[in-house]
């Protein structure tokens, strides 16, 4: 069986996830690549995968799961839907920004995906680091080492103290991982490349 | 994971002009409510925004995005086509909040539409009714498929 490319989008809520994960369709769909897109949600009504079906691009969708119940049997299903029924070249999976990444892994790894066929972008909100420092440290322990690439976002708002303290947080965690800093909003599609591609 | 810390809440409502309005208006209207919604929850102790999510479907296939993840910072509003007038918006709303019960953000979320509805001299088809059953016991009180418990502190180690 053909395995295309599975890239993750991480990150806590609101840090960007599906901006990022537009950019990278747009761009990946540019170079005549086909995608399919798994969204995950908390809540019973889904927006980004709305305003992702209202950019014309074909949205699978898994609601109402809590990670460790319903989105682990859901998200096997639809990885295997889209492998014996599409020819595509990537996936692209965002999972809810309230869900642990680690516990992604294992349904993952149950489609076919190990480990390193997974290509785990993390995007940090550098304007809520305190914030995450103080209450979500267990998160950014458990996320940011999974990381193949770290992406500290809204760097047009953010003040230098905020940049800093967010690559400080960063290596905390992970010493080697590459750090891409942008404003998503404002960003060509050569560093989208270079993310996608590192 | 983290889901169980934090309060969602989902709706939808439409929302009724007397006369078309200028969609460029209608992305003031949208953040305007979020910003009313925003400032009911900087009135409560201890809040922590996760995330505030909007979709106002307008006419001609227009929207507007629109998003908040902290009190102190203005609404982040994305509109398609500037151009252009609608009759009707429907809002698709969503927030996921820290330190704060589903009734309150309910009851914040209500305030906002009201608020806004005198301020932009709209009608909306929100059923206040509809909404008042907080006893909901929501996904986090579904058992897990496979051994039947609930896992709201750990993750799930059986195979589904």
């Amino acid at each position: 069986m053909k395995y295309p490319q599975l890239i993750l989008f991480t990150g806590f809520l609101g840090s960007g996830k599906t901006s990022l994960l537009l950019k990278c369709a747009q761009v990946l769909s540019e170079s005549q690549k086909k995608c399919g897109i798994i969204v995950n949600e908390v809540g019973e009504i889904g927006i980004d995968n709305l305003q992702m079906k209202k950019m014309r691009f074909n949205v699978w969708e898994i609601f109402g799961g809590c990670i460790c119940c319903t989105l682990a049997i859901s998200l096997e299903e639809t990885v295997h839907q889209l492998l014996n029924n599409y020819d595509l070249d990537t996936i692209l999976l965002e999972p809810s920004g309230a869900s642990d990444p680690s516990a992604l892994y294992k349904p993952l790894e149950k489609s076919g995906y190990t480990t390193q066929k997974i290509k785990n972008i993390f995007i940090l909100d550098p304007l809520r680091v305190d914030m995450f420092e103080a209450v979500l440290e267990p998160y950014l322990e458990s996320s940011i080492p999974l990381a193949n690439a770290v992406i500290i976002n809204k760097i047009d708002v953010a003040s230098a103290f905020e940049l800093e303290e967010s690559v400080r947080v960063i290596r905390k965690y992970s010493k080697d991982v590459p750090i891409f800093r942008i404003n998503v909003n404002d960003v060509d599609s050569g560093i989208i490349k270079r993310i996608l591609e590192g | 994971m983290y889901q169980k810390e934090f309060e969602t809440l989902a709706l939808e409502v439409t929302f009724i002009s007397r006369k078309k309005m200028p969609d460029k208006r209608w992305q003031k209207m949208g953040s305007y409510f979020i910003e009313k919604y925003v400032e009911q929850l900087g009135k409560a102790e201890k809040v922590v925004i996760g995330h505030i999510k909007g979709l106002l479907e307008l006419e001609n296939k227009n929207f507007i995005k629109l998003s908040c993840i902290r009190c102190d910072l203005p609404i982040n509003s994305e509109i398609l086509k500037t151009s252009g007038s609608s009759l009707e918006g429907h809002l698709t709303f969503n927030a996921i909040i820290n330190g704060i019960n589903k009734e309150q953000s309910i009851q914040y979320f209500q305030m906002a539409l009201e608020r806004t509805c005198s301020v932009y001299e709209l009608m909306t088809d929100y059923n206040e009714h509809a909404h008042s059953n907080t006893n909901d016991p929501g996904h986090h009180e579904e058992k897990c498929p496979v051994c039947h418990e609930h896992h709201t502190d750990e993750k799930c180690e059986h195979s589904h």
